[in-house]
């Protein structure tokens, strides 16, 4: 009998142990910010003769208050948080729902541009991010 | 890959009105036909699917439903797709279409869609742009102070649509709402309906879609996602290109 209580208590636990590693993996589908009711924003970036510019989408975002802006070494850091806490679905084989509370974004910088004159501007529920490419060059004499 | 397209139809509706709505450009055009779509009350007639499609079924209120419909109240059908045509399959899709609007008598065909511009963010209002495809569908268009695109290329599956309703001599007209490229883009789908509602007669209230835009964009932000996918190699880049000035 007590052999019986001993495979029966073996095959619970193997059992826990199967379904918490399948829990484990069905997390692992939503990506960790998301869980933490944080998403990245669809970004748009492109260059022009001078600037790179770097436009993020924030709906939910009330104003320029706030969206943080920071420059981390050679990465470009933006948050923004969301006041009215918005609720969507989200398709996993749970198909549990995420609570929305904040935007985060980091955007690695390219060596040849002057963060010191970096401009932002929030319109419409987008950010548009201006950074001035640092001009190099010199002149060459031709003979 | 033609015959590998298949249009289901539970009930036939002749003489009508063709609007379509695909992701593209902001999905714009996807976002404006279902928005049409439901604010008509229009019931689905039918549906278009093929193997080729990327294997999802979306579920609506637990319902299944197939991504690519054809919905219909009176004399208009909306077709639309909540999945964005795989650039490989866009040319037998166009003349599958094209085939189905001529059976079917259609009384016109209109593509609606976005097309993209910097300086989006700076735009309260979009301005909406028409492309005809006859000479008469361009009058159609001036007339009702709708601007014509100019120079320029059209990509994706309305050039397809476009070059196969030229082939077959079926006129119809392209409204693209300036719009921003990657972010779902509700503004500008209010903008390009306002234009088909002013040009065929309809009263649409765009305003409970404006009300709704910023849930929206998060809502389609993976479609989104997976359209830019499809859009990079649909060559969407020749829509910022001047075409060849010396003809």
């Amino acid at each position: 009998m007590e052999e019986f209580f001993e495979i029966y208590r073996r095959i619970r636990e193997e059992m826990r142990r199967i379904i918490e590693e399948a829990e484990r993996e069905f997390e692992e589908l939503i990506p960790y910010e998301l869980r933490e009711g944080m998403l990245e924003p669809l970004t748009h970036a492109y260059e022009t003769p001078s600037e790179l510019v770097i436009m993020l989408d924030l709906p939910l975002v009330r104003s320029k208050d706030d969206i943080s802006v920071r420059v981390d070494e050679d990465t470009l850091i933006v948050e923004a948080s969301i006041q009215r806490k918005f609720s969507f679905d989200i398709e996993n084989p749970f198909f549990r729902s995420c609570t929305l509370s904040k935007y985060r974004k980091e955007i690695p910088l390219p060596e040849n541009v002057d963060i010191e004159s970096i401009r932002a501007r929030f319109r419409n529920g987008v950010l548009e991010i201006r950074i001035p490419k640092r001009r190099r060059g010199l002149r060459i004499e031709i003979e | 890959m033609e015959e590998k397209i298949e249009i289901h139809e539970t009930k036939r509706v002749e003489e009508a009105l063709m609007v379509l709505g695909f992701p593209d450009t902001g999905l714009v055009g996807a976002i404006a036909a279902t928005y049409l779509a439901e604010k008509t009350g229009m019931i689905e007639i039918g549906f278009i699917d093929s193997p080729y499609f990327p294997p999802v079924l979306p579920f609506h209120k637990h319902e299944p439903r197939f991504p690519v419909r054809i919905m219909a109240k009176d004399n208009i059908v909306t077709i639309f797709s909540e999945i964005a045509i795989p650039v490989p399959l866009m040319t037998s899709f166009a003349k599958k279409l094209v085939d189905y609007l001529i059976e079917r008598n259609s009384s016109g065909v209109i593509m609606l869609g976005g097309i993209a511009v910097p300086n989006r963010i700076d735009l309260q209002k979009p301005t909406v742009y028409g492309l005809g495809i006859t000479a008469k569908d361009r009058d159609f268009l001036k007339s009702n102070d709708i601007k014509l695109l100019d120079e320029g290329f059209l990509a994706g599956v309305y050039a397809q649509i476009v070059k196969e309703c030229i082939k077959k001599k079926v006129g119809g007209v392209v409204l693209l709402a300036e719009s921003y490229v990657n972010y779902p883009d509700p503004g500008a789908a209010a903008a390009v309906l306002e234009a088909f509602s002013k040009l065929y007669g309809y009263d649409i209230d765009t305003q409970p879609l404006l009300d709704q835009a910023e849930e929206l964009k998060i809502k389609l932000r993976e479609l989104m996602k997976r359209t830019m996918e499809t859009l990079r190699h649909a060559q969407k880049g020749y829509e910022q290109t001047l075409p060849l000035l010396y003809r």
